[in-house]
């Protein structure tokens, strides 16, 4: 009964062996099995009993405990307790495990130093507390770069993975398989730093800012460090990077494509308003123009130093480019600066000149502050063949930048761009500047191709030719039918098969998850000494089941990777040898006379194509199969995939527009643009923001109202910011904000149960946790 | 691996039901900063943050469970799932575990504080202490001469507080500590059970003074 004993224990049993022996010699004749009985039966005979040791420090413990038992005042026994007492936690390894440990993520030769000098950094990294300059993250990262060396990556990845917790974005149900003890001590480490400052914000001051569950999300870590494990492969040999000098290297600065076009790149600027640079993906283009310009000399001689403004389309982009290029130039660290939506501001000081930022925040910025930018020499838009509402209007207001702000000149920088789209656009006469060439060759088969290529049956033959004519006879004008995509899941399979070796992957690209599953199942029902895996890539699928992409197959495997354009750019899957494409994607299509858009099956472009043929050919040679005859892509397949503006309603574009240019023709901005939208589109969305009260008037001389304001400032779709305004007005503000943020979440909140992924138990609805 | 996010909302409910559901008052005292001095007090759990923390390491570089994992029939190789109090005490305790659950509790006494709970007909609130803060937990059971406080927690050192018998306070009347362990408590929407365990209930269990149950624990006290 009487256990869990803190001051007396068995340590101290040991060190004070007379004591129990005194029981075992006086109570209870020499009996080694004595009862706890017998020692109360003994000493509730005993007169005065009381326990005394000739031990000084067991004598101070006695006699605390006796008054903290006693309910009496304890305060002259006590003293403050040293937090890092008890923080050993998993860092005594021990040395021969350490050694076997060969991917440490904090590479360090003796962990338990490492983790004294965190220690000691934590303490003044925790102090200085100091009212509305408190910042939470700043504190937290802040003993990993006081300990950390320069140069190690560590820092922004725990930087950029603490925000993706911190946004509460990602949802997991269970710990990836690929854990190792190093993730468990960095996780360590990344707590003991977040506990460290929690202890020092002031109760319930931060409220629910401060609460562990909204800043540490274990599951997410964990994923985010087994990505960055696969991102880390080494592509030509499929093993990890061994240790952190080796991994380090992706931030030294190395030779790439683009420093041969050095002179031409910087004579192209001095020369034009306007340079379009084309290179292909690892070029080198996002993270050494910049560079380049900002070691050159500025263009104008009237300038003293230049100024540039870099801007990309998403937020991981710009700031994982901010924190490249300051590691591998130390001596520009201090002129890189990062600026994004939501008042994020980072690195910015008197002597910054060069700003990464996002399309969506340079297109607000640009549109409100143009006289901000008659200093700025430099405005490169990078990755511009992503052609959102954004991208687009952007290259309009940088196209009238140039008529008003004499000096500056703009850099369009793709792997796939439009070059004479934009050439066009800008009035440039200079030819666009190519940067990087492909190492390895691709193999390409069409469709009239594959029967001559591959040893396929007459009837799977004859499948070939019947798609063949039935594209040509459509003109690829409409998505195909049932029985045509169901031929195009047999062949995909059989070509598979012919062309699959064991230890390689087949990279299949289909238009939807019904694709996926109808292929699965056919590869589920082979039997032989080959094993095909199926693995989906697919936006709908968690991410921990996507990253067995990456997984290298084994030597009696051929793993069949099943993907949506998902997976068309932005990685890259090493041993992937052959790709099959069935030509055809889901997208966004604009429905002119619901006024709607929607998902539809459609024959994707000429860039997409190219895309995909570009996922095979990046370490070895490499052979696509396209499901389509060459003729629909040389004169059916549409060049470049059309401008999300063409393909959407245009209310939100208007009403931001508006809110940029007050005085200004909204009908006549549109105009302007790259890709000017439909005028019926232009009407339909006045139409629509007037029948919804967002504005005065049907037409273009409206004014917003303090609705449509509201919406605006909300920055959500139009019609969930409605719904918080309605509910504002109703009494109603807090449920309406509640629907709004689960309307808001662009994915289903629920997990759909699927055969493909998860095992039988689980999808039959037993111990769906983990 | 505990999701912190459970953590949270494990806490919250707990509280919903005494305070809001059972219209219990709830007091949560934290401990302080300040330990006893010594210099072998806290052996034990050093030993035993070692262990977990071998079990750990063992696991995720070797794939080797600890032994409360281990089937009875070791041939069929099948893993055994201990119970949750065994499971929880074979690996650490995540390391933020402490600082959810008392931000959770200052979430709650600020609610009460900004009056948002008004209508409540119970209050709560949380006191950091001094030092550890078993001995303020056993104090305002102990006080309460109705005995309708209990001390709730998983520590057996509740079965040894309590004043000296020549005390006092002792005019005041009964005064003992009403232990409810935390492993034999039930909360749900009916209402909560458990089993309370006084000093007095052990002194006469085993035919001793109340007094005397200090000073045998030093002598009978075993490993935890």
């Amino acid at each position: 009964m009487l256990v869990g004993n803190d001051y007396t224990s068995f340590v101290q049993e040991k060190k004070l062996r007379k004591s129990v022996n005194f029981f075992r010699d006086h109570c209870a004749d020499g009996n080694k099995n004595l009862k706890l009985a017998d020692v109360f039966d003994q000493v509730s005979e005993l007169d005065g009993f009381h326990v005394e040791s000739t031990d000084p420090n067991q004598q101070l413990n006695i006699e605390f405990s006796r008054a903290l038992f006693r309910l009496e005042n304890i305060s002259p026994f006590l003293e403050e307790r040293d937090d890092n007492d008890d923080d050993d936690l998993a860092f005594n390894g021990e040395e021969e495990e350490k050694k076997e440990d060969a991917e440490e993520i904090i590479d360090d030769t003796d962990m338990n130093n490492y983790v004294k000098a965190f220690d000691q950094s934590l303490v003044p990294a925790s102090g200085g507390l100091g009212g509305k300059d408190f910042c939470l993250k700043s504190h937290i990262m802040s003993p990993f770069e006081n300990v950390l060396h320069e140069g190690e990556d560590i820092v922004p990845f725990l930087e950029e993975t603490y925000d993706v917790m911190r946004a509460q974005s990602l949802s997991y149900v269970c710990v990836p398989s690929k854990l190792k003890w190093s993730h468990v001590q960095l996780s360590t480490l990344f707590q003991r730093s977040i506990r460290a400052t929690l202890n020092i914000v002031p109760k319930g001051i931060l409220g629910y800012e401060c609460s562990p569950s909204m800043i540490f999300d274990h599951l997410c870590f964990f994923h985010a460090l087994v990505a960055r494990m696969v991102e880390e492969v080494d592509p030509e040999t499929n093993d990890l990077a061994p240790n952190k000098k080796e991994r380090s290297s992706h931030h030294t600065r190395l030779a790439l494509p683009i420093d041969a076009h050095k002179d031409a790149i910087l004579k192209s600027v001095k020369e034009n308003r306007v340079t379009i640079i084309q290179g292909e993906t690892g070029s080198g283009k996002s993270s050494r123009v910049p560079v380049m310009l900002l070691e050159a000399p500025p263009p104008e001689p009237t300038s003293n130093k230049v100024k540039m403004f870099i801007c990309q389309p998403r937020r991981i982009a710009a700031k994982s480019l901010t924190e490249r290029i300051r590691m591998t130039e130390p001596h520009l660290k201090d002129l890189i600066g990062l600026r994004m939506g939501h008042g994020v501001r980072e690195y910015e000081s008197k002597r910054t000149q060069a700003w990464f930022v996002t399309t969506g925040y340079l297109v607000r910025y640009l549109a409100n502050n143009q006289g901000a930018f008659h200093d700025v020499d430099y405005l490169i838009i990078d990755e511009v063949h992503e052609r959102s509402i954004d991208s687009d209007i952007l290259c309009l207001l940088a196209k009238r930048l140039l008529e008003t702000h004499p000096k500056i000149r703009i850099v369009l920088m793709s792997a796939t761009v439009a070059a004479d789209m934009y050439q066009k656009y800008f009035d440039v006469s200079e030819p666009p500047i190519f940067v990087g060439v492909r190492c390895f060759p691709i193999n390409e088969y069409f469709v009239e191709d594959i029967g001559k290529h591959l040893r396929l049956s007459s009837k799977e033959c004859k499948a070939l030719d019947e798609i063949k004519d039935k594209c040509n006879k459509s003109r690829c004008q409409l998505a195909p039918n049932s029985h045509h995509i169901l031929k195009l899941h047999h062949l995909a399979a059989q070509i598979a098969v012919e062309v699959g070796k064991g230890g390689t992957s087949v990279l299949i690209f289909v238009s939807g998850m019904a694709d996926i599953v109808s292929i699965t199942e056919i590869f589920e029902g082979m039997v032989g000494s080959i094993k095909y895996n199926c693995v989906p890539i697919h936006s709908d699928i968690p991410f921990e089941d996507q990253m067995e992409a990456f997984d290298s197959p084994k030597q009696n495997e051929v793993k069949i990777i099943i993907a949506t354009n998902a997976a068309e750019s932005s990685i890259t899957l090493p041993d992937v040898d052959n790709v099959i494409c069935f030509g055809l994607c889901k997208a966004i299509t604009y429905n002119k006379q619901s006024h709607r858009q929607m998902l539809e099956t459609t024959w994707i472009s000429k860039a997409n194509a190219t895309q995909r043929a570009g996922r095979t050919g990046r370490v070895r040679e490499g052979s696509v199969y396209r499901l389509y005859p060459r003729k629909a892509f040389n004169d059916y397949f549409r060049k470049f995939e059309e401008g999300e503006i063409l393909r959407s309603p245009l209310d939100s574009v208007i009403l931001n527009l508006r809110t940029i240019v007050a005085d200004e023709s909204i009908t006549e901005i549109l105009r302007g643009c790259i890709e000017p939208p439909d005028t019926v589109n232009i009407e339909n969305s006045f139409n629509s923001l007037f029948n919804r009260k967002f504005t005065t008037a049907a037409n273009d001389n409206f004014e917003i109202t303090s609705l449509g304001d509201l919406v605006v400032a909300l920055g959500i779709d139009l019609t969930i910011g409605a719904l918080v305004g309605f509910g504002a007005r109703l009494g109603s503000l807090r449920e309406t904000i509640e629907v709004a943020a689960i309307l808001s979440f662009p994915k289903s909140p629920w997990l759909l149960p699927n055969a493909l992924l998860q095992e039988p138990e689980v999808y039959n609805g037993e111990n769906y946790f983990f | 691996m505990l999701d912190m996010k459970k953590v949270q909302q494990v806490t919250d409910e707990v509280m919903r039901q005494f305070v809001h559901v059972h219209k219990v008052n709830v007091s949560v005292y934290l401990d302080g900063n300040k330990q006893p001095r010594k210099a072998l007090t806290r052996a034990s759990r050093g030993e035993r943050r070692m262990v977990e923390e071998s079990n750990l390491r063992k696991f995720f570089t070797k794939q080797i469970l600890p032994p409360s994992f281990r089937s009875r029939n070791n041939r069929s190789g099948k893993i055994k799932i201990p119970d949750p109090y065994t499971f929880m005490s074979e690996f650490p305790l995540p390391i933020l575990l402490f600082q959810q659950v008392e931000h959770s509790l200052y979430m709650w006494a600020g609610k009460f504080d900004r009056g948002e709970f008004e209508d409540s007909e119970a209050f709560f609130r949380v006191t950091q202490c001094e030092s550890e803060a078993d001995q303020a937990v056993a104090m305002e059971s102990a006080l309460d001469t109705s005995n309708r406080t209990f001390a709730i927690g998983q520590d057996s050192d509740y079965c040894v507080f309590g004043f000296k018998l020549d005390n006092e306070l002792w005019v005041m009347g009964d005064l003992h500590v009403q232990y409810l362990p935390l492993d034999g408590l039930t909360i749900d929407e009916e209402g909560i059970r458990g089993y309370v365990v006084t000093r007095r209930h052990i002194a006469e269990e085993f035919h001793i003074s109340e007094d005397l149950i200090v000073e045998v624990r030093y002598i009978s006290s075993t490993p935890d």
